[in-house]
């Protein structure tokens, strides 16, 4: 939900004594509408984390391109270590000085007029640098109101803190940016430039296993002799069916390549056309989950038909190069859960 | 032309700025000011300073962005930056990535610490640079180059050079300059700072800006005349000369005039003129707060603050509120009847002295005061219990309210206003600066 205030549909009435009202705790707190920029629900948005040196993590969510911190208010105001750390629903992004804050929220209650001079506000007895009360309690009818002042959210100190932490979910966004943009090149056209860019930057941001899938596929992409018996030595499945499939990728080659003799896999199909990867079947599973499940198995005989697929549908819709990525770290996932379980 | 040793100070705080130039210009460096980072950009462009002191944040960009910038720029990316901050080496070390940044200074910082800082950086930066020129002109052993990376350079970002090459290949090496002879002249010789009576002056001043940037308020700045004579003066007269003072300096601002005729018939700078705004201001301040004539927010909590917290169900909710409005001028309240989950975290913001707390409230509300009384605020809280009426419930809530280490219990009869405003102490009144004016005409306005 975004609360800019030409998409609440009141944004005709002045802003200036209107609190967006929200809820932690059970108790309610406000901040001044226009320090307000958005509202994420915590499911719907991915959160990062970063940290200095051998410090704790930090999550912080990116916001328009920039990073905003994570802040719950039991942090902030230094009763965390007394009353825990909760998961909360939601996260309200406040600009605070020069930063944006996240801050964990349970939910929104809604935009408020604040009237003061109805409700006289007291002035909070926390306070921050050069004495200025972190906020204000206006009594309601039947409820406290804390309106917070934005930036007095955090002490000096916890500023100074974070600095060092901001910079580095500055850069970390920098770089997710790159990625993304990387990506959607990869999807259009991949290329081994895109894909290693896509790789380095995967892994500077602690994605894993989608570096390690872009390496595999660019070093089958680069490398000849990849997933080719060499000295004796039997490649993985994985790797043959990767360099199989970008060989028939090449060569804008249309046919099925066949997966079997797996002893405790599934046997499978990939279907390629014009060079192009467009599903994939293992048992009962169709495309994506199906390439995935054949990309996770441990062992099996990879062999390839060229023929014409006529109308087959289309389940797999990005380039080989990005359909195998996705599929590479999906199927790392699941090997993980295998050897979990 | 001049030898001295140029110095661009940027800081948004007009007090820091008017102490480097307390300290710079005796110290016979050339300094130029800058209040934020767009004008520091410009300046830096035109007066190409030796070194760059830095505060880290500015109104209209962040330290990092400046020196950016400053490196994009090639007129001003080999000026060395000193970071100006209250915690120095944990912002350095954020700045690790950016090589122009060559060492920072912590406040509270004194003129001696600044000038050894500034001596450094332009030091070490005209050695790196007689290094530079003397290896271009001189055969040099093999040095391992990385092979070149074959994508894009701006996905190169700064963290990733850093953690790549060990260090930046800017920075210089720490040996740099130990066995190296550079010319005489391109260190400058360390300065010494104005002795005497100037020197103990300049620190006084740094205690002062010390103290006020971490929020205490400070009056030792002022100059003890200064102070008397205002102290003849009401809070209306104070005020009446704040305001003129202030609008003076505003206007000298807008018309960019370095030195003003003020109304007082005296010529000063804006700076001056600020830093008199300032320091008149405190006066106005701590006057107000010491006679307890202000709003206690800024000045303490001699107000008590009353946390009810009981049950939705019944009168006594209703009660309380009735005795919370009436006491509104004395106490600061804050009535808590559902939704208990909130006490700690709203406990914490309210710093309640006194919690009254109906016997009947349920075990979510115990269970989340034991928690209120082990927060900071919970040492000095004093808890009130209210108890029913009567032999049979008035003494099951009074056992209750032991249990629970209330020792301090009052009934929730009709004497329950008065209970509580023996139990809970009642503020000392206050006036208004008006009240005070005319209570006690100042000595100016005594014949």
């Amino acid at each position: 939900m975004d609360l800019a205030g030409e998409r609440t549909g009141i944004a005709q009435r002045p802003q200036s004594d209107r609190v967006m009202v929200f809820s932690v705790d059970d108790g309610l707190f406000g901040v001044h509408l226009d320090w307000v920029e958005a509202v994420y629900e915590a499911r719907s948005v991915e959160m990062h984390r970063v940290r200095v040196d051998k410090g704790p993590w930090h999550s912080f969510l990116l916001h328009r391109g920039e990073p905003a911190l994570r802040v719950d208010l039991r942090d902030a105001f230094e009763i965390a270590d007394l009353v825990g750390h909760p998961e909360r629903a939601a996260c309200a992004v406040i600009h605070s000085g020069g930063y944006r804050l996240a801050v964990a929220i349970d939910h929104v209650s809604g935009v408020q007029d604040l009237a003061l001079d109805a409700h006289r506000p007291i002035p909070s007895s926390l306070l921050r640098d050069g004495g200025i009360p972190v906020g204000h309690l206006v009594q309601m009818d039947d409820r406290v109101l804390v309106v917070l002042d934005p930036h007095r959210l955090l002490s000096g100190a916890q500023r100074d803190a974070l600095e060092p932490i901001w910079s580095r979910a500055r850069a970390y966004g920098e770089r997710h940016e790159k990625m993304r943009r990387a990506w959607v090149e990869i999807c259009a056209a991949a290329s081994e430039e895109n894909i290693r860019v896509y790789a380095r930057l995967s892994a500077r941001n602690g994605r894993a296993k989608a570096a390690a899938a872009a390496r595999v596929v660019l070093k089958a992409m680069v490398d000849p002799n990849y997933g080719v018996q060499t000295n004796g030595a039997v490649p993985k499945l994985v790797d043959r069916l990767v360099a199989e499939i970008l060989r028939r990728s090449r060569g804008a080659a249309s046919g099925i390549a066949t997966i079997s003799g797996a002893p405790d896999g599934e046997a499978g199909k990939v279907f390629i056309a014009g060079g192009r990867v467009i599903d994939a079947q293992c048992g009962s599973k169709w495309g994506r989950m199906a390439l995935d499940s054949l990309l996770a198995q441990a062992d099996g005989v990879v062999s390839f038909s060229e023929r014409d697929l006529g109308h087959h549908p289309e389940r797999i819709s990005e380039s080989t190069a990005a359909s195998l990525i996705l599929s590479l770290e999906s199927a790392a996932s699941e090997q993980r859960r295998r050897r979990a379980r | 032309m001049t030898d001295r040793p140029k110095v661009l100070a940027v800081d948004d705080s007009a007090t820091i700025r008017k102490a480097m130039e307390l300290v710079l210009d005796p110290a016979d460096y050339e300094l130029e000011l800058a209040a934020s980072g767009t004008e520091a950009l410009e300046k830096a462009r035109e007066f190409l300073p030796a070194v760059i002191l830095l505060d880290f944040i500015l109104p209209d960009m962040r330290g990092a962005d400046v020196c950016q910038k400053l490196l994009e720029d090639p007129a001003t990316a080999s000026i060395p930056v000193v970071l100006i901050s209250a915690k120095g080496a944990e912002i350095r070390q954020a700045y690790d990535n950016i090589p122009s940044v060559v060492s920072y200074i912590t406040k509270p910082f004194t003129p001696a610490g600044v000038t050894s800082v500034i001596d450094e950086a332009i030091a070490a930066t005209a050695a790196a640079a007689a290094a530079a020129t003397a290896a271009a002109v001189t055969p040099v052993a093999p040095v391992a180059v990385p092979p070149p990376v074959d994508y894009a350079a701006d996905d190169l970002d700064d963290e990733m050079v850093a953690s790549a090459n060990g260090t930046s290949a800017d920075a210089p090496d720490e040996d740099d300059g130990a066995d190296w002879d550079a010319p005489e002249d391109a260190i400058p010789a360390p300065r010494a700072m104005p002795a005497g009576a100037g020197r103990a002056g300049l620190e006084a001043m740094f205690e002062t800006l010390r103290s006020s940037l971490e929020g205490v308020f400070v009056e030792e700045g002022d100059t003890r005349a200064g102070a008397a004579a205002d102290e003849s003066m009401s809070y209306h007269e104070l005020a009446a000369r704040l305001e003129r003072q202030v609008r003076e300096t505003l206007s000298q601002t807008e018309s960019g005039a370095r030195h003003n005729l003020c109304s007082d018939g005296s010529i000063r700078s804006l700076d001056d003129s600020l830093l008199d705004a300032y320091r008149r201001f405190c006066r106005l301040l701590f006057r107000a707060a010491r006679e307890g004539a202000m709003e206690n927010e800024l000045i303490g909590h001699s107000q008590p603050r009353v946390l009810f917290v009981c049950s939705r169900e019944g009168d006594l909710v209703e009660r309380l509120r009735s005795i919370a409005q009436e006491r509104a001028d004395a106490w600061a309240t804050a009535i808590v009847a559902s939704n208990y989950r909130q006490l700690p975290l709203l406990a914490r913001v309210f710093g309640p002295t006194h919690v009254v707390v109906e016997a009947m409230a349920g075990a979510a509300v115990w269970d989340q005061l034991d928690l209120v009384r082990k927060l900071p605020e919970g040492r000095r809280l004093r808890f009130i219990g209210v108890a029913a009426e009567g032999m049979g419930a008035g003494q099951s809530d009074r056992e209750l309210l032991a249990e629970r280490g209330i020792t301090t219990i009052v009934g929730a009869g009709a004497s329950l206003p008065q209970s509580l405003a023996d139990e809970v102490v009642p503020a000392p009144s206050r006036m208004s600066l008006r009240e005070r004016d005319m209570e006690a005409p100042p000595a100016s306005m005594v014949n």
